[in-house]
């Protein structure tokens, strides 16, 4: 298990080096420049401006040149500073707005999980009842609406009808932690509303597989309770492919994230990465995915050690 | 019966242990208060800073004070308007003005906050914590002294101004002669170093020299006439800033070689440290979420106080100004009240906002602005190319289909300078005019360097009404000169793609035909005809860049035309007699209609919408999106 746990975090730097080398050829490729976000006009500027702006920021080098000078500085702990005024630390910038989406992230795992597994146990148990034919229903929904368009929702109509909206000033969790979760819930709901709905429709598919194994059977048999049988058999073994589904859907709530910070106006990563990308500032967008897939390729190793501490059958 | 009941049936009928009883109770009103909390009341308690209200003092001397002949005009409007506001003041005994907090929005943080280096997203903070010359308001052709108590233009090129006297600094420095004098001059020389990244040199590519002739007089010395100086003089960017900051906390920008050999460093305050500024304002709060300025106590008084201005400072105690990048939520915010200000919106979305109490919707009547049509000189160089596709549009219908809520022909100048832009509607008309017919066989007679069997019409994504206006073109192109085998389609790119190809001179045609920009729903304008929107037809400017219509083009008629169009251009912008240059601004549009120059107004919106929230009073609604609004300090927000 140590060495495999090792063998992973030996893969990590490689997998991320990967990834920012990938990303960074397609930032490179694509056409425009950061030039003309900085400088802003398309007809006043003077064409030197933009030469300058480029020599300074290095963006005439030949592209193994920048992506050396990036990478290096980002081994350091220096991923560079932004190419739009005013030329804020990325490094700062990403550290100042991490908290929140994290926060934001952490919710709507938590979110997630907890309406995901209730509703996924409770249909499967009450199989083909009215109950569950309405959380079949239901979840169909949920996956089947677009995150940003319920969003739009929560923000809009409850502004039209009742002169209240969810997309408020954003305040961070250790100036008012209970306001700041007020402002929390509804982005971290958006984002839940479908990884919830899925999960629920795995955990009830998982479970009736599980339901109807001989070992369950025989637990019955035994005369345990169903409580025990539930929660000691069923939902335990039928937990591995949850958790597999947990951490791929971190990876749908990272992007989600984007829109749900620009929807409710947190200043999160998210919204970070969408600035640096409609403001073609490579610094940032690289900053800012490299964590972002720092934070998932973690979260894949976890829940890989998890399985191990769920079923013990797994060894690696 | 019992037995066969499954384990959550069994588990609703186990009885509930006190423990289990209280636990839960607790975790649900403390649910419940978190939502309440959340939910509660945002709106921020103000009540503590009611003042006595002030009439404002007479203002009709601040005409006066604008003694020279130029501004003749705008001193007898000021007369007028500060007449009316001393009047409505006399009159409204009513409700105590002062105090709030105004509520406002902006879509992303500044990028930095140095007045005389970059612009977007901070006019807030210049506009509140600086001081001005004087603001100018464009639709009422007015200018109210700020940080000037007036100015006289000696001759052609030399222009007196006269400080205000009694200013300070937020840090207690005096606002003389020698600060004003530095920060007009530093602009020159923050170009300079920066190579151009300022992108408004044109407001001071004419001035020659700033001195301190004595404590509170600064004398301006011109290179040559231009007509626009005054107004540009009002531009945030003209704010007085302290020269001990730039000083203490200046951040080397570059510098740059004087005429004698010398080299000059140059230095900005992008942060804008305490001290900087000598406005109504001082920031307290700059951040990723926003701004928030309050009111300084300090603030010199304005006797006497011209329109717009009150004489012991602003009624409002401070404004917040939240960051919101999404316009939908920019929409609930001003819908829930979170907002005083909402001036983005769209004519089609008017009735979502009907029967909303707190929500004030005001028309504005006028050009709804820039809805362009550039044509790429290098294909369309013969004139007759460029007419026929003017006349493949079916106008009217464009208007039924894309101005439903009524939409008018444009002239190269906005209407919204009447001074300046004479031709009518009727004028109009008969320059955009829809003949297939007529279409075809210009297309057919034209010559064409470059074949061109396909229109490409090229724009950023972004705002839907644009797709919607570029399919319509694309749709009528193709019903006009389709029968002559000409296709039309339209591309989409993002903004950094579209700007970098929109000016892309690798080679000397445009990989695309058409390039497309702005909605034409709404608009203001700062006065300037250059910007409202002469600089779009300018072959020293967009006309070159984005259009290749430039002087030193390959093609002899465009460099003819470029050569006459220049021409025209600095002639105007000389002419500091309004009637005498409304005459050459006439002939000027006359002759970009009839040459079809290099791009093509297509019908804008006849009014524009914006949105106030009803507390809000005297917010001087057509000028919001000239920025002149926001240093407004008549603006008074209804309590309670």
């Amino acid at each position: 298990m140590t060495r495999y746990i090792v063998r992973r975090l030996i893969a990590v730097p490689f997998m991320l080096l990967g990834i920012s080398f990938v990303l960074f050829m397609l930032l490179y490729i694509r056409p425009g420049s950061a030039a003309f976000a900085a400088i802003g006009s398309v007809g006043d500027a003077d064409p030197r401006a933009f030469e300058k702006f480029e020599e300074r920021f290095g963006l005439n080098r030949p592209w193994w040149e920048q992506y050396g000078d990036w990478l290096w500085g980002a081994l350091q702990g220096d991923l560079g500073e932004r190419l739009t005024p005013p030329h804020d630390d990325v490094m700062g910038d990403i550290i100042e707005v991490l908290p929140n989406t994290l926060e934001i992230g952490l919710l709507t795992i938590f979110i997630s999980a907890v309406i995901g597994i209730s509703v996924g146990v409770l249909s499967a148990v009450r199989r083909n009842s009215i109950l569950d034919y309405a959380f079949r229903g239901i979840t169909i929904m949920g996956i089947s609406i677009p995150n940003f368009w319920f969003a739009i929702l929560v923000i809009y109509l409850p502004a039209l009808w009742w002169g209240w909206t969810p997309a408020r000033q954003w305040v961070v969790f250790t100036d008012d932690p209970i306001y700041n979760l007020s402002l929390a819930v509804w982005p971290a709901v958006t984002l839940a509303l479908a990884s919830a709905a899925g999960m629920a429709r795995f955990v009830r598919t998982s479970m009736l597989e599980v339901l109807f194994s001989d070992y369950v059977r025989t637990a019955r048999a035994k005369g345990l309770r169903d409580r025990s049988v539930i929660w000691g058999h069923v939902f335990r073994n039928s937990l591995i492919p949850v958790i597999t589904l947990v951490g791929l859907q971190l990876g749908a709530v990272l992007g989600g994230v984007v829109i749900a910070e620009q929807l409710f106006t947190v200043p999160g990563l998210g919204r970070l990465s969408l600035e640096g990308v409609t403001d073609q500032d490579y610094p940032v967008v690289l900053g800012t995915i490299m964590v972002f897939s720092f934070v998932f390729v973690l979260v894949t190793l976890l829940v890989d050690i998890l399985y191990t501490v769920i079923d013990p059958r797994i060894r690696y | 019966m019992r037995d066969n009941e499954n384990y959550w049936q069994r588990l609703r009928r186990r009885p509930v242990s006190r423990r289990s009883f209280l636990v839960g109770s607790g975790l649900a009103a403390a649910g419940s208060a978190a939502i309440l909390a959340g939910c509660g009341d945002d709106d921020d308690d103000d009540d503590d800073a009611a003042a006595p209200a002030a009439t404002q003092a007479a203002a009709t001397q601040a005409a006066a004070a604008a003694t020279e002949a130029a501004a003749e005009e705008q001193a007898a409007a000021a007369t007028e308007a500060a007449a009316a506001t001393q009047a409505a003041a006399q009159e409204d005994t009513g409700p105590d003005r002062h105090g709030g907090t105004l509520l406002n929005w902006k879509t992303e943080e500044d990028a930095g906050l140095d007045p005389g280096v970059f612009h977007l997203n901070n006019r807030e903070i210049h506009n509140g914590t600086m001081t001005q010359p004087y603001t100018y308001q464009a639709t009422k052709n007015l200018i109210a002294m700020d940080g000037m108590v007036g100015f006289e233009q000696v001759d052609p090129t030399t222009f007196v101004w006269s400080v205000r006297p009694g200013m300070k600094f937020h840090n207690g420095d005096p606002v003389d002669a020698e600060a004003v004098a530095f920060s007009f001059g530093r602009l020159e020389k923050l170009y300079r170093a920066l190579d151009g990244t300022h992108t408004t040199r044109t407001g001071y590519a004419f001035v020659d020299s700033f001195d301190a002739t004595d404590e509170l007089t600064v004398t301006e010395s011109w290179a040559r006439p231009n007509a626009d100086a005054p107004v540009y003089r009002a531009a945030h960017y003209y704010s007085f800033l302290n020269p001990r900051m730039v000083d203490e906390f200046g951040k080397f920008e570059g510098s740059y070689e004087r005429a004698d050999g010398t080299v000059e460093d140059v230095y900005s305050v992008q942060e804008l440290p305490a001290g900087s500024g000598s406005g109504p304002y001082t920031m307290t709060k700059r951040d990723s979420t926003g701004t928030r300025i309050e009111r300084w106590p300090d603030y010199h008084k304005h006797t006497p106080a011209d329109d717009g201005f009150v004489e012991d400072g602003p009624y409002i105690d401070s404004w917040e100004t939240r960051i919101i990048p999404d316009a939908v939520a920019a929409k609930a915010a001003f819908l829930a009240g979170d907002l005083d200000v909402f001036t983005t919106v769209d004519p089609l979305e008017v009735p979502e906002f009907e029967g909303q109490d707190h929500v004030n919707i005001v028309e504005i009547k006028g050009d709804g602005g820039l809805c362009m049509q550039g044509m790429d000189g290098g294909k369309f160089h013969d004139k007759r190319s460029r007419q026929a596709l003017q006349k493949s549009l079916d106008y009217e219908g464009f208007i039924a289909a894309i101005r439903p809520l009524g939409g008018q022909y444009a002239a190269p100048i906005t209407d919204l300078l009447p001074a300046y832009q004479k031709l009518s509607q009727q004028e109009l008309q008969e320059w955009y005019r829809f003949d297939p017919a007529e279409a075809q066989a210009l297309w057919q007679a034209a010559d064409f360097e470059v074949p061109v069997d396909n229109i490409k019409i090229f724009q950023s994504t972004g705002a839907p009404l644009q797709h919607e206006i570029s399919d319509f073109l694309a749709q009528s192109i193709e019903k006009a000169l389709g029968p002559i085998g000409i296709t039309a389609e339209v591309e989409a790119v993002d903004g950094n793609s579209w700007a970098a190809r929109a000016v892309d001179r690798s080679t000397d045609v445009k990989d695309w035909e058409i390039l497309s920009y702005g909605t034409g729903d709404r608009s203001g304008t700062d006065g300037i005809p250059n910007n409202s929107f002469l600089i779009n037809y300018d072959p020293r400017a967009y006309g070159f860049n984005a259009f290749n219509h430039y002087l030193e083009s390959p093609r002899p008629e465009i460099a003819e035309g470029s050569a006459t169009i220049i021409e025209m251009l600095n002639a105007q912008e000389a002419e500091t007699d309004p009637e005498a240059r409304g005459v050459l601004l006439t002939e000027l549009q006359r002759w970009i209609l009839d040459n079809h120059w290099c791009n093509w107004r297509l019908p804008v919106s006849s009014i524009s919408y914006f949105g106030f929230s009803s507390r809000l009073q005297d917010q001087g609604s057509a000028d919001w999106l000239n920025g002149y609004s926001l240093r407004r300090e008549s603006m008074w927000l209804e309590q309670g």
